[in-house]
């Protein structure tokens, strides 16, 4: 498959707003993000998945604009174009247990109208990419939590996505494939844009070039791995490595500002 | 595509709606064979009455199959993909539509082999009543798909499917009026009736607007488009209802066609149940043979479908085989009730004396002579009521040379078609 070189900015989210009734769940969002592993961080319900959900097309704004790939996506007849250069791997990720790897990854692949000609070579090299090429004639329901997982990863970049979405992908992955993972992410993050949103600081540390730290829908931090761990002062607690008290002292300070 | 067709046939219901339809379906036409076997349009009937069961069994499975993504947590993802969403609805159409037909074909060629070696008759428009079977399975798949994808329901299929049978039943078997004509299911049909081909082409109309309404309503991005097509999946509704019920039928007169053979005495069948003709006249025979000897005994037997056997004395001796069709298509000599062939070509080629004022049925001295003549007509002793005595008297009559015989059954033909019971004692002593 040839892949759209995309040069310049993948993502652009200016002032954001989302609301769920009268919840608000992101609140002014800016964004603008290129090539490159970026990593999402924030408490639980900061909204970091309704944010994977707008930006994966599935979720709408209530204001303000999103833009991918040079593409408006609130604009129906430019959504086909744009979620042809999509990966998605939601946080709660179903599929078919009856299907094998390759016919899961198979259908994915027509999903995304792939080119037929180029569907058999793309779905095995996204199972080899995700390791999974030896149970690639396996049904889902045969495999690990795990392994789903990868197999959700596998469906995700069969199309060579030029802004990939992983919504806590780490998720039930042991030691080994998180590191086979991160290797993967660093690899697809050369020409693409991947967000990966989670609560593993030590996944953005280690595969992310710069991070977001979402809090309360509010987007409080935007810089690299560095300069997270760096907003822990000295003797600051609440955490067992330098960008996890640099996350721990963000959160606190943001909230003391804004009581 | 294909490729993935072949992914979804694998893995979706339509393998297992495949062997339901096809198990299903053949059980239940062999339940029962005499309705079907040796005529086509008999198949096509009884396969459209198969649809009262076969119907549920797709809505059912449909509705499993539209629930998959909400069951299995697809539905976020599947709404990030470009492939149109309508495009997604028929190809999960498609795969159970081809599970069901394919079943039905199943079915129907199954069936096939039972009626196509000895078919005597080829109209009836059985294409069309086929033909509309297909489009109505196939639209009960769109609707199941739908309605599973649109009910949040776990047990959703379920009930969906006995609603299904229930619906079906209403319509098909509450009375003659047009909307009977808005099940799939040929309730009211009688061997030697056609349905026109306007009248299948209405109901095929129909089910194919139910069907795409459906498809629309399930892959459409904005609901209000499906309502050009209910509008018009309507009016033919309406069209069906306010038309006429049991009259659509009307007489097949190319069905009712006679093929006769036989010498003195014609037996003949209706071209839809001539395949029974030779082996009629094979079972039959001594009773014809004898009736040819007798004057005044009829001279004419019709075989047809299902009439009652009875007796006339201008028309043709009438006599309906469909109950004693076996299932290879060949005439059995008792029914399903244990009735016997015999015993019925007995009582319709003897004139009926019940109506006769003074015809001494309970005088047991006199009865001997209805008995006798039952026995002589081919009845068993069972049927005709005979004990010993009387079955003795009667073997002593079977001696006799069969023009001695003959001259006493044209004297009972002539007593029993004018009640003539006072010529019954003389009879009895001539049996002495």
């Amino acid at each position: 498959m040839t892949t759209p070189t995309m040069i310049g900015t993948h993502v652009d989210v200016d002032d954001l707003v989302v609301r769920f009734r009268r919840r608000t769940a992101l609140c002014g969002v800016d964004l603008e993000l290129g090539p490159g592993v970026h990593g999402l961080l924030g408490p639980n319900g900061a909204g970091k998945t309704t944010l994977m959900r707008v930006l994966a097309t599935v979720a709408r704004a209530s204001s303000g604009s999103v833009t991918l790939l040079d593409r408006d996506v609130t604009r129906h007849t430019e959504l086909r174009e744009l979620r042809r250069r999509l990966g998605y791997l939601p946080q709660q990720f179903g599929y078919y247990p009856r299907f094998t790897v390759r016919e899961f990854v198979e259908y994915f692949a027509w999903l995304k109208e792939m080119p037929a000609d180029e569907v058999p070579t793309a779905v095995d090299r996204a199972i080899e990419r995700v390791g999974l090429l030896d149970r690639a004639d396996d049904r889902l329901k045969r495999l690990s939590g795990g392994m789903i997982r990868r197999v959700g990863i596998a469906q995700a970049i069969v199309n060579d996505p030029d802004v990939l979405l992983l919504d806590e992908p780490t998720a039930g992955l042991d030691p080994e494939q998180r590191v086979e993972f991160r290797d993967l992410l660093r690899t697809v993050g050369v020409d693409a844009c991947v967000i990966v949103s989670t609560h593993l600081v030590e996944d953005v540390t280690v595969a992310c070039t710069d991070v977001t730290v979402l809090d309360d829908g509010r987007a409080v931090f935007r810089g690299g791995p560095d300069e997270l761990a760096a907003e822990a002062g000295e003797g600051t607690d609440g955490g067992d490595s330098p960008i996890e008290r640099g996350y721990t002292a963000l959160l606190r300070r943001v909230r003391a500002e804004s009581r | 595509m294909t490729r993935l067709l072949r992914i979804e046939l694998r893995r979706s219901v339509a393998l297992v709606l495949f062997v339901a339809t096809a198990v299903g379906g053949t059980a239940m036409m062999f339940n029962d064979t005499e309705q079907w076997v040796g005529r086509w349009s008999g198949l096509a009937v009884y396969l459209r009455t198969a649809l009262v069961v076969l119907v549920p069994i797709v809505l059912a499975a449909a509705a499993w199959q539209g629930g998959r993504e909400r069951r299995r947590r697809m539905d976020e993802l599947l709404s990030t993909v470009p492939r149109p969403r309508p495009q997604l609805v028929l190809v999960r159409w498609g795969v159970v539509s081809a599970g069901v037909v394919a079943g039905c074909v199943v079915v129907w060629l199954v069936c096939a082999a039972f009626v196509a070696p000895v078919a005597t008759y080829s109209g009836g428009g059985w294409w069309w009543l086929t033909l509309v079977a297909v489009v109505a399975v196939a639209a009960a798949a769109a609707v199941g798909l739908t309605l599973g994808q649109v009910l949040p329901w776990r047990l959703a299929a379920p009930v969906i499917g006995v609603a299904g049978y229930a619906g079906i039943g209403l319509l098909s078997f509450a009375g003659d009026s047009g909307r009977m004509w808005l099940s799939p299911v040929l309730p009211s049909h009688v061997v030697g009736e056609i349905l026109p081909a306007s009248a299948s082409a209405l109901q095929a109309a129909w089910f194919a607007g139910l069907g795409v309404s459906a498809l629309t309503l399930a892959g459409a991005r904005k609901r209000k488009v499906v309502a050009a097509p209910a509008a018009m999946t309507l009016a033919i509704g309406a069209v069906i209802v306010v038309g006429p019920g049991d009259e659509r039928w009307t007489e097949d007169a190319a069905a009712a066609e006679q093929v006769c053979t036989g010498d003195v005495v014609d037996v003949c069948a209706t071209r839809q149940m001539g395949f029974l003709l030779d082996d009629f006249v094979a079972a039959t025979g001594e009773t014809v043979q004898r009736l040819s000897r007798v004057p005044g005994a009829p001279r004419r037997i019709l075989v047809n479908a299902n009439s009652e056997a009875r007796w006339s004395a201008s028309d043709p001796v009438r006599i309906g085989l469909e109950r004693y069709v076996d299932w290879r298509g060949g005439l059995s000599m008792t029914d399903a009730w244990g009735y016997r062939l015999r015993d019925e070509l007995a009582t319709a080629v003897l004139p009926p004396t019940q109506g006769c004022a003074d015809w001494p049925a309970p005088d047991r001295d006199l009865a001997v002579v209805s008995v006798v003549a039952q026995l002589w007509a081919g009845a068993t002793g069972d049927a005709a009521g005979a004990d010993a005595e009387v079955l003795a008297r009667y073997q002593r009559f079977a001696d006799r040379p069969e023009a001695a015989q003959a001259r006493w059954m044209q004297r009972y033909y002539e007593a029993a078609r004018n009640c003539d019971a006072a010529a019954l004692p003389a009879l009895k002593r001539d049996l002495a």
